[in-house]
């Protein structure tokens, strides 16, 4: 039922670093638990009772079966108290929301995925959405962004895509302080598509990350001459309903929530108060 | 469609017997030329000629504020059931059934929301004819006539109120009391024609809305916007009046005796300073021309690209009741100008 979310239990919480946890949620109803599905880049809104609802992306794949993984920055009110949930703990899910990637689309063709910092959390599901099927796409890049090697999130997971000969995987930090050790290039994330290069035609490319990060990569995707309309973005609005009726997340006359998060990027510039 | 006529002066007997068979809810005088919708008390507080209630009906559907759901640490989700009896509301004009319309689009669009939907499901309405004042603009934004959404419509004649029956449910209040109705005469025909003529010629107040949403587009950068928030005092009134205004903020509040948390709604206004702010401390509609302008741009332009349809419905509510005399006509002009 709209607006009334649906009992769900946190079953496993993993420390990625001090500013952001995976935490793996089921629901309490076995049903519910399989019957839910969703596509890469859909979201959830997460309740912690007395305290209130954040909208947070999906992390797990939508392959992965019967539970759901959230990839969460302690930033606020309810992301503060979700890390302070022991395992076992009573919260409230209520989704998927969202278009999510069109991934009907993106398949038989190329995929880039560039991430910047957590941008990565919706792409982890497309990413997990393409290793099951790699067969279906034709080349495919990753570019990954992070502002030192202690906040690269799923460094292990990362790791092995490093090492996949099928995928050109990159990660780049923006600096390197001293006693940290990093093999990785250094940079901005820019610099690394560069180096992944894609055929332009065909090619579809999903980029997520912080509003700087956005300002730096489209201009760079831009002058590789890549298509308005081949650049998928995941926008982030204040949400209170993810339903499309608070109004809260309208942009021009999108609403994030339903019409979004993820928009072309010719899309989203012909929506005024973008960025 | 059936049309029947109903002499003005049986209008109480009819409210009298819908009421014993509804949950009835009419106009009534509030202060001086203030006005506000309560359930029926007897004939003698209906005002039956008045324009503007001042909250306008969207309050049976979406009130100000009401609980989603009570859960405590063990419990279940519990959603309150509505138990409230099927309801008509009485004396709508077109622009408020329009604004109805809006609502019901609104609420449906990406699914339907179940609170709305099932206070909405369970009303019936019974539209009444008026006559414009200076604030009415219905007539500019083509909502000064409706031919659905309602059960019954009365538009006032003479001695008759010329009856619209749009519905079953119209249908069945009118057998009610059928006594009190018949087959409109050709004379009275010819009155109805001749009203509707002298209406249209009563609109003194027209705002220009050709091509409104390229201009609004074309100046979205206009001097206009940061002009007039200097003078919006961002009290959000023109917000609550507006029947088509439909944000809302949800909470959680905790008894921390009972340990029961119950989630509510309540209606917010996208002028609010923090409405666009997320965490991190990112505003993106902090400015105040920013705020001003989305106002407009919203009501013009997003939801008629999704639903064909502006959302204001001139009803005139905001003009009205702005303490800083904005008048949206007024800033139209100054857009085109
Ligand atoms: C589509 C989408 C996907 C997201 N995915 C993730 C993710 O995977 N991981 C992650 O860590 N974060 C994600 N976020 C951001 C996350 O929703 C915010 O960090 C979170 O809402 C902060 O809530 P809080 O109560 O902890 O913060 P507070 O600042 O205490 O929140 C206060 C109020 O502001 C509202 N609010 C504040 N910021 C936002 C916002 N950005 N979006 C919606 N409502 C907001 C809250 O609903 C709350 O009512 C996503 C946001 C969106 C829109
Ligand atoms: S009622 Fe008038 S002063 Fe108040 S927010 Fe609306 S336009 Fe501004
Ligand atoms: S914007 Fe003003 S005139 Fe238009 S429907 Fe809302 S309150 Fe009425
Ligand atoms: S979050 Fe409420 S309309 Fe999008």
């Amino acid at each position: 039922m709209s607006l009334v979310p649906e009992l769900a239990i946190l079953v496993e919480k993993r420390y990625l670093d001090a500013q952001h946890s995976l935490f793996r949620f089921v629901f309490n109803d076995e049903d519910r638990r399989k019957a839910f599905s969703f596509k890469p880049g859909q979201f959830v809104m997460l309740s912690i009772f007395g305290v209130g609802e954040a909208p947070i992306s999906i992390t797990s794949g939508p392959d992965e079966k019967g539970f759901i993984d959230l990839c969460v920055r302690k930033a606020g009110r309810v992301t503060g108290v979700l890390h302070e949930l022991e395992e076992n703990a009573r919260v409230g899910i209520r989704g998927p929301y969202g278009n999510g990637y069109p991934v009907e689309t993106m398949e038989g063709g190329n995929l880039l995925i560039v991430a910047g910092g957590l941008g990565i959390a919706p792409l982890r599901s497309l990413i997990r959405y393409v290793l099951f099927r790699r067969e279906r796409f034709g080349e495919v890049g990753i570019g990954y962004g992070a502002r030192d090697p202690e906040s690269v999130l799923f460094y292990g997971e990362m790791q092995n895509l490093l090492e996949r000969t099928d995928i050109n995987c990159m990660l780049s930090v923006d600096s390197v302080p001293e006693n940290s050790r990093w093999q990785g290039q250094v940079g901005r994330v820019t610099q690394l598509l560069d180096k992944i290069t894609m055929p332009l035609e065909g090619t579809s490319v999903a980029v997520c990350g912080p509003p700087v990060f956005y300002k730096f990569v489209l201009d760079k995707l831009l002058k590789l001459g890549y298509s308005k309309g081949s650049i998928y973005m995941s926008l982030e609005r204040r949400m209170e309903c993810g339903l499309g009726k608070c109004g809260h997340c309208v942009v021009g006359h999108k609403y994030t929530c339903i019409d979004g998060p993820i928009f072309t990027y010719w899309d989203a510039i012909n929506l005024p108060e973008i960025f | 469609m059936i049309y029947r006529t109903m002499i003005k002066k049986t209008l109480p007997r009819f409210l009298d017997t819908v009421n014993k068979n509804y949950r009835l809810i009419v106009p009534e005088q509030k202060g001086k030329e203030t006005y506000t919708f309560k359930p029926y008390s007897g004939f003698s507080n209906v005002a039956t000629e008045f324009l503007r209630t001042i909250i306008p009906p969207k309050q049976f559907f979406l009130p100000p504020k009401e609980d989603l759901f009570h859960v405590s640490g063990t419990s279940d989700i519990e959603v309150g059931a509505e138990e409230e009896p099927f309801s008509i509301i009485f004396g709508l004009h077109s622009c408020d059934l329009h604004g109805i319309d809006i609502l019901d689009k609104a609420f449906s669009y990406g699914g339907k929301d179940t609170f709305y939907w099932r206070r909405r499901e369970k009303t019936g309405f019974i539209g009444l004819s008026c006559l414009p004042d200076k604030y009415c603009l219905c007539k500019s934004m083509h909502t000064d006539f409706i031919v659905d959404i309602y059960d019954l419509f009365l538009y006032t004649l003479d001695e008759v109120y010329m009856v619209s029956v749009r519905t079953a449910l119209g249908d069945d209040m009118l057998r009610l009391c059928p006594e009190l109705f018949r087959e409109p005469t050709g004379k009275e025909i010819a009155e109805y024609k001749d009203r509707i003529e002298e209406r249209e010629s009563m609109f003194t107040r027209i705002m220009d809305i050709t091509n409104l949403a390229d201009l609004l587009t074309l100046e979205y950068k206009s001097d206009v916007w940061e002009q007039y928030s200097h003078r919006c005092l961002f009290c959000g009134s023109c917000v609550m009046v507006c029947p088509t205004c439909q944000c809302f903020d949800v909470y959680d509040s905790t008894d921390l005796l009972t340990d029961i948390t119950v989630r509510w709604r309540r209606w917010d206004a996208c002028m609010r300073k923090d409405y666009a702010l997320v965490t991190g401390g990112h505003n993106f509609r902090g400015a105040r021309p920013e705020r001003f302008r989305f106002r407009y741009l919203h009501k013009e332009i997003g939801f008629a690209e999704m639903h064909g349809k502006a959302t204001c419905t001139g009803c005139g509510r905001c003009s009205e009741t702005c303490p800083a005399g904005i008048d949206m006509v007024e800033v139209v002009r100054s857009i085109r100008e």
